[in-house]
């Protein structure tokens, strides 16, 4: 239960917070306004930003030595050359079957990594490998990101103003993904909590400079289309800092395209949740096993050729090196077909509303701007 | 008559220049008078004498053009355009409206809005519903058929039938422009765009006659009585049932106009009549500029003001109107609604779209005084204001002028406040001390002191910079300790109900009220109260008075209003 600081006490305050505490109302205690936090023992939260967990140094050459890395136009002409005869079956239509169809087989040019130890992310398996990399906040050894090794010199994915998952995409989409955290006793310190994840159908509600979200946003949570993005995690909360058990994930596709593009969704093996936690955000790390092939897709099908070109990003060089730093879930040849990876995140708090619940305050009918009802408690 | 459009600038095309010509040669003979006996209508058994209310020459709001373009051509045609701000005349920009001016660039925007309302009607998709027949050959004039579509528009859009050589003259045009465009629809748009910007659409002009049944007196006739009906209870042009009781003469008798009025009350229209007048005497016009300092508010965006005011407006139109409830139990009552920007202004959970919602018996929000709009909109940019909000209280609601602050007024205590000056009381004390400010602040500061539980977006709050904040006040002797006594003292409050009738009335009739009215808006308080305060029975009381439709050349002789009754009629 929140505890109301004592000089925000008022007598308004004081009888609201004990008629919440005698659990007024069948459904759910109406709230004092003004009151973000857990309320009956749940609290949620609306993702704003994601990004991959890119770890940029001062300087790129440290991490990218050689160079960044080609584009899809530099790619095609050192892939196929102007001289001897060309034929459109054996230069674009080849380049856009490599990208849809990736195999393979070695291509002809250069493709850099990221050199050194350094990089951010979560240590997955609890392990220090060789690969692993030392965070540069904490040091923490083991952290596993071999996403990072693929992409980090690659322009896209390094400043996150163009890669896959750009912050706004997220805001704008009706992929809204929205974590629920239940059997909360304290935001601060408990050993038992549940964090759900759902996909929203409600906007979220920008500031007045429209480039934050606010707190207090409410989300209508989808049960029926988007079912299969409800997943309940195990966790704890420990000074603040909420950690949940792996389990795997799909994430609904970020994308400004996706409603008409068909994105795919993104599977994530063994998920987990790092959120520093208060009353109005959550922010931090999501850490997991991204299956390749629909990292892979997800980015190809939310971003054609040509917005790949804006930040070098060839496809056919990205999947060899995705597959060759898969570390993760084998397949019957021993080719892993998991990539360690982390996620950047913000949520803000929102009032989740399950579609069968009652809002306490609401009296029961929506109305559209001209004045037409709907019946919003029965829905779903 | 104060009106002082010019007409001479109504120059943009000839076609304007000879509907003006035409306004004039047919406005004029509003006050030839000829005596008559009788008495008007039922409803004025016990309505004291007035001097009524006289004919006026009205500028067409923005509002009232588009609600009337929804009526002749469908909701859909809906231009985007704002017209020039009018003048707030006695707390009502409604009175304003006979004061307006008209210039080029106005003028230019009613055109291109008369040209694109004409283009989009023709639509292919539109032209069925608006235009009730096919040309004999879409490629060349029809003046049959352009007669009947245009004598239906112009009716309307004129609010009364268009005179034969009108009519003629329209149906060259589009006749002319049908032959030259080789489009019948095309020549039509011509003709439409015509009708649209004539000042016959854009002006509401009132004429009257001499009174049969009144001696001395004077009437509206009865196509301006229909108007004047239609935009005070509709805020549209009337339609085609009020359009023909004033041609048959009905809505000049007694029954008739009681029928005319109670369908009207009846009518969904009368939302967005009432909506109008609420939003005008709210001074809601504000809110399409609030802004507020977004380091301070960062929650307040123009959307939110934007549904702040639709909330009220709805808790308005919700409670008056479809409930039929006591006026006075607006200003306490915690039902609303709210849309989901505003419920994360107010941080509360809600659903998508606008909703009714109840705010519980404990919350501080307790009527519209507590409302994002009224709070929001009487603040500064970054700091609430209990000056503002007390004055606006007491003009908007109680109908109390508040005299403007001295041009010298130093405010620095205000904008450079001490460090130990934590709260607005404590920044406005001073005010209360200083004989030339404790004048003014003495009946506006103690009211809004009330409402500082709430910070100038209007969000609650319980503390400024650390302090508790101190809400209690007093309006006009009543003690109260938060916001939630000073909406009880209001809603008491014999100013509230006595304001609100004054505003109904001159909004009605299009006058300022004066000393002359004062014994019939005695009546129409009485009259009021005995409804129990319920709106649609006063606009009935207003709409079917004879100072509603009556005027007398002279004001009435002071014996003649004392004698009149103020007993409440008991029809």
């Amino acid at each position: 239960m929140k505890t109301l600081k004592s000089t925000q006490v008022s007598a308004f305050a004081l009888s609201a917070a004990l008629a919440l505490m005698s659990g007024m109302g069948a459904a759910h205690a109406q709230m004092a306004e003004g009151a973000l936090g857990v309320q009956n023992r749940s609290i949620g939260y609306v993702m704003t930003f994601e990004n991959r967990s890119i770890y940029q140094a001062k300087d790129a050459k440290t991490q990218c030595p050689v160079a960044l890395n080609d584009g899809p136009p530099e790619q095609f002409k050192k892939l196929y050359p102007d001289k001897g005869e060309r034929t459109v079956e054996g230069t674009r239509l080849a380049w856009e079957g490599e990208l849809w169809n990736p195999t393979s087989k070695e291509l002809n040019v250069p493709y850099y990594e990221v050199q050194g130890k350094v990089g951010r992310g979560m240590n997955l398996d609890g392990k220090d490998d060789a690969n692993d990399y030392v965070s540069p906040d904490t040091g923490e050894k083991g952290i596993d990101n071999q996403v990072y090794r693929a992409v980090g010199c690659t322009f896209n994915y390094r400043d996150g103003q163009t890669s896959t998952l750009t912050p706004q995409w997220r805001r704008a989409t009706y992929n809204i993904f929205v974590v629920e955290l239940t059997e909360v006793d304290s935001l601060q310190n408990d050993d038992d909590v549940i964090v759900t994840t759902y996909r929203g159908k409600d906007r979220l509600i920008t500031d007045a400079t429209g480039n934050e979200y606010l707190p207090g946003g409410s989300q209508t949570l989808d049960t029926r289309w988007g079912k299969r993005y409800i997943q309940s995690f195990k966790g704890k909360i420990k000074d603040g800092v909420l950690t949940t058990e792996a389990k795997d994930l799909i994430m609904p596709a970020a994308s400004i395209y996706a409603p008409r593009d068909g994105a795919p969704d993104i599977i994530y093996r063994d998920m987990r949740f790092q959120l520093n936690l208060t009353d109005t955000q959550a922010n931090g790390l999501m850490g997991g096993y991204a299956d390749v092939w629909t990292w892979y897709y997800h980015s190809h099908k939310t971003r054609d050729s040509r917005h790949q070109a804006y930040g070098g990003t060839a496809g056919p060089t990205l999947y060899r090196a995705l597959m060759k730093n898969a570390d993760a879930y084998p397949d019957k040849n021993g080719q892993n077909t998991a990539i360690s990876t982390a996620l950047d995140v913000k949520f803000v708090h929102v009032f989740v509303k399950h579609p069968d619940a009652q809002v306490a305050g609401v009296v029961g009918t929506s109305q559209t701007a001209e004045g037409k009802t709907t019946d919003t408690r029965s829905r779903e | 008559m104060t009106f002082n459009v010019r007409l001479d600038l109504l120059r943009g095309s000839a076609i304007g220049l000879l509907a003006a010509l035409a306004l004039a040669s047919c406005s004029g003979p509003a006050t030839n008078g000829q005596a008559a006996a009788s008495k008007s209508v039922a409803a004025v058994a016990a309505e004291p004498v007035s001097s009524g209310a006289e004919p006026r020459l009205r500028l067409i709001t923005r509002d009232q053009y588009l609600n009337t373009l929804a009526y002749v051509f469908g909701a859909d045609v809906r231009p985007d355009v704002e017209f020039a701000p009018l003048e707030r005349v006695d707390g009502l920009l409604r009175l304003g409206t006979s004061r307006a001016g008209v210039n080029d660039t106005q003028l230019e925007l009613y055109q291109k809005t008369a040209q694109n309302v004409a283009a989009s009607v023709i639509e292919p998709q539109r032209r069925n519903f608006v235009i009730s027949c096919k040309p004999k050959n879409e490629k060349a004039a029809d003046r049959a058929c352009a007669e009947q579509v245009l004598s239906r528009i112009g009716r309307l859009m004129f609010r009364q039938p268009l005179p034969k050589d009108k009519l003629a003259t329209l149906v060259e045009h589009a006749s002319a422009s049908a032959d030259k465009l080789e489009d019948f629809y095309a020549g039509l748009a011509v003709a439409i765009e015509e009708i649209l910007v004539s000042p016959k659409a854009m002006l509401i002009a009132e004429t009257a006659e001499p009174d049969p049944k009144k001696p001395g007196s004077m009437r509206l006739d009865a196509y301006s009585l229909a108007s004047r009906l239609s935009y005070y209870l509709w805020d549209a042009a009337p339609d085609e049932a009020l359009l023909k009781a004033a041609e048959t003469g009905e809505i000049m008798t007694d029954r008739g106009r009681a029928k005319i009025v109670d369908m009207m009350i009846a009518s969904p229209r009368l939302k967005d009549g009432m909506r109008a007048f609420f939003d005008d005497m709210f001074d809601f016009e504000k809110m399409n500029t609030l802004s507020k300092d977004a380091l301070v508010y960062p929650a307040f965006t123009g959307l939110t003001a934007e549904d702040a005011r639709e909330q009220t407006l709805r808790t308005v139109v919700d409670h008056l109107i479809t409930k039929k409830g006591d006026y006075r139990d607006l200003y306490t009552s915690r039902t609303t609604f709210l849309s989901p920007p505003l419920a994360a202004l107010y941080q509360l959970p809600t659903v998508k779209g606008w909703t009714e919602y109840q705010f519980p018996e404990n919350s501080p929000r307790s009527g519209l005084l507590t409302h994002i709009s009224f709070l929001s909109a009487h603040s500064h940019p970054g700091r609430s204001s209990p000056t503002l909000r007390g004055k606006a209280l007491r003009e908007l609601l109680l109908c109390q002028p508040v005299p403007r602050p001295p041009a010298n007024v130093d405010f620095s205590a205000l904008e450079n406040p001490k460090a130990e000056q934590k709260t607005q009381r404590d920044r406005v004390t001073f005010h209360l001390e200083n004989p030339v400010c404790a004048g003014c602040h003495r009946i506006t500061d103690p009211i809004g002191l009330a409402m500082e539980n709430f910070d100038g977006s209007g969000r609650y709050r319980t503390t400024e910079r650390g302090a508790t904040i101190d809400a209690s006040g007093n309006l006009d002797g009543k003690q109260f300790t938060n916001v939630v006594g000073l909406a009880a003292a209001l809603h008491d409050h014999p100013g509230l109900t006595s304001c609100l009738v004054k505003r109904a009335y001159a909004y009605g009739t299009g006058s300022q009220t004066t000393n002359d009215d004062a014994e019939m808006l005695k009546f129409l308080n009485a009259r009021f109260g005995a409804a129990g305060y319920r709106v649609p029975d006063l606009l009935r009381t207003i709409a079917l008075s004879s100072s509603f439709a009556e005027f007398k050349l002279e004001a009435p002789a002071k014996d003649e209003a004392k004698t009149a009754s103020a007993v409440p009629a008991t029809e």
